[in-house]
């Protein structure tokens, strides 16, 4: 241990080719996900131009999923892109470094254990599927090997695991706690001691299956809140729990291997790279700004207005993408400038940023629409149509409180003059011009859905390349641009996929408990009806957004509630429209708000600290509580045009 | 003495092979085991509807034990449960589901490849399962074949290959997407059973309904793990034995009675319904390549006696009663 120099010791040989090998995978899946899309145009053009629609593309695209996120899981881990709350994390690391970075490598020492695990129970998997030659498809139609995409997913979890092995041994010796290491790497190892002894206990306690359900809850909300990744904390508390549920670690390791393979292997979930890609490239050509600040020529005479704006835009742009996380990158880079140089203040400016993003996923398309739809069973295309109006009504409501706020609440707003048209004024030439590349990639999307050329899954991928057309045809995109947007995207993409794997571990943890089907038995019975339900459930998603990702509360929460509403007579395209809405407040609560983070990265201004976003939400979030609300209120409002 | 044992199903227990696990094995396993004067009893635990784990895992969570007892979709494992696909290879043969299971549970009893495919999993089939005779559901009115030239189908899997020689184009989905696909317009037509289209409202936007009788298909069924299996006292393998066969007899009988309900449902609700004519049926299935004779030579290829299961399937179906519309094992 080196006690003179605080500088952590340079890498070695080995660590730089194992950098440069993480590197390289990363670009492999980079480059796969980018391929992806244009496979996906192949088929909708065969199909539709030739009668020869591509049959395996659907299974190819599903297993690439998988194939992609543990391609650039390394890479992730690597760059501390795994999601995580860091809140609490900050505040031990100001006052006590040693305990805090204590923290930071215990969480590394985890991450290391549950990638592990899934190698574990992924090889032996593998080297059976080599062995026997197994594919997927239908001989004499088309079939794929399946052994090559098992090998990814062996050794992405390797390399993952060895590098967290490495932040594990190397973070302990930090610049911040000066030859403290040993302290820090044994308080690691404490911890970690004290997990596995007290999992021990649990186990040797013969713990009924419910008790177990609920320690589960609180350790991961416990794990979680102290700064360790959202997913590995999910991983390894369901695979605690499965071991412990199952009295058999073998079991629990091939849940964990069979969850990590085949969660995200399925054509819907092609669309969170696809609209993620598609959303850069309106970002990158420009197209967003052009139309926004058309926009702002219309409004920008009212006090308030461009706020207006900021709302009427993020609802145009909600129609041709399906994330909010999309929308929130955006109007950062777009909206957040414009307003503070026209005197609003930053907090408003970013609050209102975040809270608009929201429509982002309730207007269709949408990405959590379709992810209810799958778990639900219900028509995706009616939960689509059911959206808009809600969708419109939201949209209303924030610009309704932007203008009482401006009028109300200058201080918040910030000391904004009514005139802010600057001299050119608008001609409708002019207008018509800056909006239509925008109208002509939503009349694309929207048009190639309901007009009957691509499924919403498909839309993605045609969005995408029509708006890497228009950004090539803007001249805006260059070759390091594309990377970097390709880049980008498979980043996102890897977060949330590993994000929604651990989710669904732990749900199906949860699942065995017992636990969701007693609470759901127990809501049924309560006779609380069907009101008292939804009270109940509000409260519950606002609870879990705090700290969970939207997807992940689907998944854990809607097996609890779907049969509850069935039975308690409600709607189910209905009941998804509240629960995507009420679900989104969490994007913008703390500690866990994914809107707030997207737009702190991307604005990358120390000025504005993640405290100020959440405050300057927070009016937007009381305001979508309300809109959510009134839509639990009235059914009708979401089931008006079906 | 009590047995924890998990029952699991990767979709909703409103589907007929999953609906009976929860309504006949679970309750008449204790029910059953205490009339017999056993001291053993089984607690149950019970996760349907895809929420331990999804359909395409289905064999898989058997095998490693996620669930104890669970229905297994062996239509889905192409690659490592071929011989239990044989009937997706032969259409044409048989509509009658009930006979289709009875003749599937005495063959896994008499040819020991049967069996071994699913301990080669790690698991027992317990009861076969299967689904009602496919017909074909259309947006447009279908009198002949070939009316069917360049429409755009939805077949997934191994039902592909029944179009092959209609002239129509085979699409890739499954029964949650169809509706969509067929509403848009992405596809003309379905191949499909009526008792899973009724539920998802297909009918709604296919509303042309020509009953084919393409035949019933055996599509899986009940397993249980293996080492769940041998660690069970024999009076409760007997009774789950025993189970797995009133499990098939009642599937069958629930997705037969589903089907006449759907059938009648449908055009109260404005369907037109038409049977295919004789001509043009025999047209049709003249017009089928050897798919069963491909199908051999393939996992034949790999190692698995699909020409002796042909011969004593078709056998089977012939000992029964049964004349095969064609007789793919005398290929022509
Ligand atoms: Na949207
Ligand atoms: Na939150």
């Amino acid at each position: 241990m080196d006690r003179t120099t605080p500088t952590p010791a340079p890498q070695t040989r080995v660590e730089d080719v194992f950098a440069a090998l993480i590197r390289w995978m990363n670009g492999a899946g980079v480059a796969w996900i980018f391929a992806l899309m244009f496979l996906i145009c192949a088929d909708i053009a065969g199909r539709t131009l030739f009668a020869r629609p591509i049959q395996a593309v659907p299974e190819i695209v599903a297993f690439s999923l998988v194939g992609c996120v543990f391609l650039q899981l390394a890479y992730a881990v690597q760059t501390h892109r795994l999601t995580h709350a860091d809140v609490l994390l900050d505040y031990i690391r100001q006052r006590r470094p040693v305990a805090g970075l204590a923290l930071q490598v215990a969480a590394a020492g985890m991450g290391c254990f549950v990638l592990s695990v899934i190698a574990i129970g992924a090889a032996p998997d593998f080297w059976r599927a080599f062995r026997t030659s197994e594919f997927t498809g239908v001989e004499g139609i088309y079939t794929l090997p399946i052994a090559p995409i098992k090998f990814v997913v062996v050794l992405g979890a390797v390399i993952a695991a060895v590098e967290s092995l490495r932040q594990f041994l190397r973070r302990s010796a930090s610049p911040a706690v000066p030859g403290q290491s040993a302290r820090v790497l044994l308080a690691a190892i404490v911890l970690l001691g004290l997990l596995s002894l007290a999992t021990a206990l649990m186990q040797a306690a013969e713990l009924g299956d419910q008790v177990i359900g609920v320690l589960t809850i609180v350790t991961v909300l416990v794990l979680i809140a102290f700064g360790v990744p959202i997913a590995v904390a999910l991983l390894l508390i369901g695979y605690a729990g499965l071991a412990l549920l199952k009295r058999d670690f073998g079991i629990a390791t091939d849940t964990l291997s069979l969850a990590a393979q085949g969660t995200v292997a399925e054509y819907v979930f092609a669309t969170v790279p696809l609209f993620v890609l598609m959303g850069l490239f309106v970002s990158v050509s420009e197209i967003g700004r052009d139309s926004f600040r058309a926009a702002q020529q219309v409004f920008g005479r009212i006090r308030g207005g461009l706020g207006v704006a900021t709302v009427a835009a993020n609802a145009v742009f909600a129609a041709i993408t399906g994330i909010s996380i999309a929308s929130a990158a955006i109007f950062a880079k777009i909206a957040v400038p414009e307003m503070v140089a026209r005197g609003y203040t930053a907090r408003f400016a970013v609050g209102l940023t975040a809270g608009s993003s929201v429509l982002g996923m309730l207007i269709p398309p949408s990405l959590l629409l379709i992810i209810y739809g799958v778990i639900a069973e219900v028509s995706i295309g009616a939960l689509f149509i059911a959206a808009i109006l809600p969708g419109i009504i939201l949209a209303a409501a924030l610009a309704i409180g932007v203008l009482l706020m401006a009028w109300l609440w200058p201080e918040f707003v910030g000391e904004i003059s009514a005139d802010a048209g600057d001299g050119d004024s608008a001609t409708v030439r002019g207008f018509l011009w800056a909006v239509f590349p925008v109208l002509l990639l939503i009349l694309l999307v929207l048009g190639g859905i309901y007009g009957g050329i691509f499924t919403p899954t498909e839309a993605g991928a045609a969005g995408a390349l029509a708006a890497m057309c228009l950004a090539l045809i803007k001249r805006r995109l260059s070759w390091p641009g594309l990377w970097d947007v390709i880049r980008e995207t498979g980043q996102v993409t890897v977060t949330i996929l590993f994000l929604i794997i651990s989710a669904s571990t732990f749900s199906r943890m949860l699942t065995l408990t017992g636990l969701p089907a007693d609470m759901a038995g127990y809501l049924g019975g309560s006779g609380l009806g069907l009101a008292g339900f939804l009270a109940g459930y509000l409260l519950l998603l606002i609870v879990l957004g705090t700290v969970l990702d939207s997807t992940s509360i689907l998944l854990i929460l809607l097996p609890l509630a779907l049969p509850v509403v069935g039975e308690l007579g409600g709607n189910l395209i209905w009941f998804g429209i509240v629960t995507v809405i009420g679900v989104e407040i969490g994007l913008l609560t703390p500690p866990l708000g994914l809107s707030v983070y997207v737009i702190k990265s991307t604005l990358d201004d120390d000025t504005i600290s993640l405290g100020a976003i959440f405050s300057g939400a927070f009016p937007f979030v009381l305001i979508t509580l309300a809109v959510t609300v009134l839509l639990m209120a009235f059914p009708s409002l979401s089931l008006i045009f079906l | 003495e009590s047995f924890r044992l998990t029952a699991g199903g990767p979709q909703s227990a409103s589907l007929p092979w999953i609906g009976v696990i929860q309504t006949l094995v679970i309750p008449e396993s204790n029910r059953r085991l205490a009339a017999a004067g056993s001291e053993h009893e089984i607690v149950w635990r019970e996760a349907f509807g895809g929420s331990l784990y999804k359909w395409q895992n289905s064999l898989e969570a058997v095998e490693i034990g996620l669930t104890d007892i669970g229905w297994v979709g062996a239509l889905w494992e192409t690659s490592k449960m071929p011989l239990q696909n044989v009937t997706y290879y032969t259409p044409f043969v048989t509509d009658d589901l009930l006979l289709l299971l009875d003749l599937f549970n005495d063959l896994h009893e008499s040819m020991p490849a049967l069996a071994q495919a699913w301990h080669e999993q790690n698991q027992i089939l317990l009861g076969a399962s299967g689904v009602d005779t496919y017909h074909l559901m259309t947006t447009f009115p279908v009198t002949t074949i070939d009316d069917l030239e360049g429409r755009k189908i939805l077949a997934p899997g191994p039902s592909a290959t029944w179009l092959e020689g209609t002239g129509a184009v085979a699409v890739n989905g499954g029964l949650s997407t169809y509706y969509t696909q067929l509403s848009t317009g992405v596809a003309d037509g379905v191949l499909t059973i009526l008792s899973g289209a009724y539920p998802y409202r297909i009918h709604e936007v296919a509303p042309y309904i020509t009953l084919v009788g393409i035949g019933a298909q055996f599509n899986g069924g009940l397993a249980i793990n293996k080492e769940t299996w041998e660690r069970l006292p024999p009076d409760v393998q007997a009774t789950f034995a025993e189970l797995g066969r009133d499990y098939s007899r009642t599937m069958g009988e629930t997705v037969v009675a589903r089907y006449e309900q759907a059938l009648a449902a449908v055009q109260e609700e404005g369907a037109t319904v038409v049977t295919l004519a004789d001509d043009e049926k025999r047209r049709w299935i003249n017009g089928l390549p050897d798919i069963a004779g491909r199908w051999v030579a393939a996992a034949e290829r790999r190692g698995h006696p699909a020409g002796e299961l042909l011969r004593a399937y078709m056998a089977a179906v012939r000992e029964r009663g049964v004349e095969p519309l064609r007789d793919w094992d005398r290929a022509e």
